[in-house]
């Protein structure tokens, strides 16, 4: 019996299949190129092929990484065409009349269409995860495991993205409108996002874009290619490729979009009974949608249009640098939200014909642009110019040029009050960063022959986190130069302090960043091009000389002004690897320490361990001259090793430069 | 029986269902007429729970028809505007129907497959619009529905074919005692087999009757006067109408033709004959006088 008070109709669902088959048909040709591509590998090495281990793990792999980077790919392209066809009726005055005058309510025709749309989308991927099983099983690789978690993501991602692209069938009457809005639903928190940051970034001096944690949220594709991953992983403390599995990543993440999918779909349940039969053709077929889809059109126009107005008509011509001028971008954000609000008029009212009485939402338009570009014109909120207070800081972590360092409240308390001075001063002269920005931009650096005065493009990077648990992060590109940083009151000078200062010497050589674990050092010879890993016992030894060659002034600090002052170097460097304390997290970070011949502690403790050869350094260092030094244009060499002057002046010679300036 | 009663449908400020009145009683043929954007097609997709109502309801045996799949497997439809999937065939479609109406007659189709001499196995959408309406008239009967509702079924459609659907339409009636609701603005054609007539305008129902009530009700009256000419009609007739060609006058009267021509004949005519006016005259003498574009109606 059909659709009698029944939730399915099976002649509407053996229709939509029977209508729609080129469709999963194509798409199941696709997918049948794996197993064929599998099979075909097989044969062609059959000889060499022995059914083991190997085997099996790279069979879990290959599923793995194609759920995890192909199949999310394919599905999001995959469920909005099914969606379209499964729910094209409803964007057809003809069509619909058809479907809702034939015996079955609404819920059994979206149960029977949705019930469709995910056959169609799995059908696909039954047959290529069948045929792929068929193939590993007469080889005898078969991972059911695998072959299952593989399946449940499919269906995780399957019933995610039809869900959404069901959810936007449900709200517009349009077929062309179905796929823009899947692609905005998906895509428009980073989107917006994006556009935002990028618009108060050209105003705010130090304001970064936004981390996008909310956003990427919201964001279900960029969420789950983020979290969901085939990782690579040993098995325990088995570091051999046998004891190597691959696994799968993220599967909160994919529950969680799956469960958000279907609750999509629950409210699609609920606003297919809603909606009415007229309103096939319509953009949006609920009238409270209406002024959501006028006004979000009017601020993404002004958002890009807008923008695009005002780098076409003001920002080539007029601006100078790269901080834009409030006024003009409120004239041109004003123009791309009006544009948007009649095109989305023109839209909704599916005519040309929208002019009359449109001024209310025009003047809607306007009024939020001037909030927005009073607020971009004026701060009110402080923004630009928010600088903690030293007291409220739990921890600051600096980084830039010559600088990394991380700063805990109570332990480095008088360095953290140095870095607010720093970031004080760097707000109180924004506008003469920002006016050097514009001209160096617009002129070029200004060159003076007899001025002594060297320049330097900086970056500076301050992340705060707050006592109260919030962050704050700063991130300034300026111009420095030795004369203001002569000056200690200048944001030149406090920087220069800063990246020469004991901490930034100390965080850069021997501390061991809070929260991690060395879980790797070694000795890379960059004569050599070798990197020796050093023993586990000798961690300690080797940290401890740099400390005494530290407690001693041995180490040369570093400048904003380049590494020219630095001296010369072993051409060693010490490559520090720490592992984040979280068994979950396998982030890593790194850090290099140079050797300098001031560094003895150091050196001695590499020469006794038997890392440092220095004769046989010196005499790579004369074998490959030519790539060791380098010459400015006055042919002074800049850059030496461990050779005597007389040595190098003689090697000099005979490649035909200049020796060095004494 | 089908009632739609006071049914209000407004579509973006546009009232296209004003307090639409039908009823339309079992086993006869009603006839909904009305001029373009009467209404009816609007009506027609309240009676097949396409459209949900603004206001009022929509009652099929007594049940609203919205969102009532029992009801509406009783009830079958041939729009104006039919729709079939693109790529299906007659029988595809015929599929389509048999698994949604559970009286779907088999025999039935395979009966009318000679009567309608349409390729079964072509694609629909390549035939012509004639063969495309006889293709849904022929799918609609074999759901043998109690209530048909049929929205300009013969538009496109031969004189012979016309003809042919009409006599299968009528043998339905009368076999089954299918109600059947006919949406037309072609008068001539209603007339012959209806029951009863509804008019619609600007989205109301402005009549509704049987046809015997509206042709009992009024009559033409050629009479011939003699030298004194025509007497004044008697005020107690209501005349809606009087014209003239030479010395043979037309009236229009409402009442029944016996006691009107008994009236006029005591004026003692030298010719008097009363003639049964079409449904058309009926339409232009009862409405004439309500202010509202009857000739659009009756065109």
């Amino acid at each position: 019996m059909p659709c009698k008070r029944s939730f399915f109709s099976p002649t509407l669902f053996k229709k939509n299949l029977t209508r729609f088959w080129p469709v999963w048909g194509l798409a199941s040709l696709g997918g049948t190129m794996i197993p064929l591509w599998l099979l075909l590998g097989l044969v062609a090495n059959r000889a060499s092929v022995q059914i083991n281990d190997h085997l099996a793990q790279d069979f879990v792999q290959m599923l793995y990484e194609v759920v995890a980077y192909a199949v999310p790919y394919v599905t999001i392209a995959y469920a909005i065409l099914c969606a379209m066809l499964v729910w094209g009726y409803l964007m057809n005055a003809r069509a619909v009349g058809l479907m809702h005058a034939l015996p079955a309510d609404r819920t059994c025709l979206f149960v029977t269409g949705t019930a469709s749309g995910l056959a169609m989308m799995l059908i696909p991927y039954v047959i290529t995860g069948a045929l792929v099983s068929l193939v590993a099983l007469c080889w005898g690789f078969m991972d059911f495991k695998a072959v299952c978690l593989t399946a449940l993501a499919v269906i995780l991602m399957t019933v995610t993205y039809f869900g959404i692209a069901t959810f936007c069938a449900m709200i517009t009457g349009n077929s062309f409108a179905v796929p823009v809005l899947y692609v905005l639903l998906n895509f428009l928190s980073i989107m917006v996002t994006a556009l935002f940051s990028s618009l108060y970034t050209s105003f705010f001096l130090g304001v970064t874009e936004s981390n996008y944690t909310i956003s990427s949220w919201l964001c279900p594709p960029a969420k789950i290619l983020q979290n969901f991953e085939a990782v690579r992983d040993f098995v325990g403390e088995t570091y051999t490729s046998e004891g190597r599995v691959t696994v799968l990543h993220g599967w909160g993440t994919l529950f969680l979009y799956a469960g958000v999918g279907l609750a999509l779909l629950g409210l699609s349940w609920l606003l297919y009974r809603l909606r009415h039969s007229e309103s096939a053709g319509d953009v949006m077929v609920f009238r409270w949608l209406r002024p959501v889809f006028r006004y979000g059109v009017a601020f993404l126009s002004a958002l890009t249009v807008g923008r695009l107005f005002y780098v076409m008509l003001w920002e080539s011509v007029f601006q100078k640098g790269d901080w834009c001028d409030p006024v003009p971008m409120g004239f041109c954000l004003a123009a791309g939200g009006i544009l948007g609000y009649y095109i989305a008029s023109m839209l909704l009212e599916k005519s040309l014909r929208v002019f009359k009485g449109s001024l209310r939402g025009v003047g809607a338009v306007c009024a939020g642009v001037l909030v927005l570009t009073l607020w971009l014109g004026l701060d009110p909120f402080g923004l630009e110019t928010r600088v903690p207070d030293a007291g409220e800081v739990e921890s600051v972590r600096v980084s830039g040029y010559n600088i990394d360092m991380a700063l805990y409240a109570g332990q480095y308390d008088e360095d953290i009050r140095e870095v607010v001075d720093l970031h004080q001063a760097i707000v109180d002269d924004r506008a003469y960063i920002k006016d050097q920005e514009n001209i160096y931009r617009a002129y070029g650096i200004p060159y003076d022959e007899e001025s002594q005065t060297e320049w330097q493009y900086v970056g500076l990077t301050l992340r705060y986190t707050l006592k109260n648990g919030s962050e704050l992060e700063r991130v300034y590109n300026m111009y420095v130069t030795t004369d203001r940083a002569e000056d200690p009151n200048t944001f030149d000078g406090k920087l220069e302090a800063l990246v020469s200062g004991d901490q930034a010497l100390r965080a850069r050589t021997v501390e061991i960043p809070r929260g991690t674990q060395l879980i790797e050092l070694s000795v890379y010879n960059w004569v050599e091009q070798a990197e020796y890993v050093m023993a586990e016992d000798e961690w300690n030894g080797v940290l401890d000389a740099i400390k005494r060659d530290l407690a001693a002034g041995n180490i040369p600090r570093a400048s904003l002004f380049g590494g020219t002052r630095q001296g010369k170097t072993y051409d060693l460097e010490l490559h520090m690897r720490f592992q984040v304390r979280h068994p979950e997290d396998q982030r890593y970070s790194y850090r290099s320490v140079s050797v300098y011949p001031t560094m003895t502690e150091t050196i001695q403790y590499l020469i006794e361990t038997g890392y440092l050869d220095t004769e046989k350094l010196m005499d790579l260092q004369r074998d490959y001259l030519q790539d060791y030094t380098t010459a400015t244009g006055d042919h002074e060499i800049t850059e030496w090793g461990l050779l005597t002057q007389e040595e190098l002046q003689a090697l000099m010679e005979e490649y035909g430069a200049l020796p060095p300036a004494d | 029986m089908i009632e739609v009663k006071n049914v209000v449908k407004t579509f973006g400020g546009f009232r296209a269902l004003d307090g639409t009145n039908i009823t339309v009683p079992d086993g006869g043929v009603y006839g909904l007429v009305g001029p373009n954007g009467a209404g009816k097609s609007t009506v027609i997709r309240h009676l097949t729970g396409i459209y949900r109502p603004d206001s009022g309801q929509v009652l099929v045996d007594g049940a609203p028809i919205y969102e009532n799949p029992e009801k509406k497997a009783e009830l079958a439809v041939i729009p104006d505007d039919w729709y079939y999937f693109p790529s299906a065939t007659i029988r595809d479609m015929m599929k389509f129907y048999k698994g949604f109406y559970p009286r779907f007659d088999d025999k039935l189709y395979e009966k009318y497959k000679g009567v309608f001499d349409l390729p079964e196995k072509s694609v629909i959408r390549r035939l012509s619009k004639g063969m495309q309406k006889q293709a849904a008239f022929w799918l609609t009967m074999c759901c043998r529905p109690r209530y048909m509702i049929l929205d300009e079924p013969v538009d496109g459609l031969d004189p012979v074919m016309r003809r042919q659907v009409w006599s299968m339409l009528l043998g339905d009636v009368s076999e089954n005692g299918t109600t059947v609701l006919v949406s037309s603005h072609n008068l001539r054609e209603l007339e012959d087999v209806c029951d009863h007539v509804g008019i619609m305008h600007k989205g109301k129902v402005l009549i509704e009757r049987s046809l015997s009530d509206l042709q009992d009700n009024i009559v033409k009256l050629q009479a011939v006067w003699g030298p004194g000419g025509p007497p004044v009609p008697p005020a107690e007739l209501e005349v809606l109408h009087t014209s003239h060609v030479g010395r043979v006058y037309t009236y229009i009267v409402r009442g029944k033709a016996e006691a009107v021509s008994a009236r006029f004949g005591m004026f003692q005519p030298l010719m008097l004959e009363a003639l049964p006016l079409s449904l058309e005259e009926i339409f232009i003498y009862e409405l004439g006088g309500e202010h509202y574009a009857v000739q659009e109606i009756i065109l």
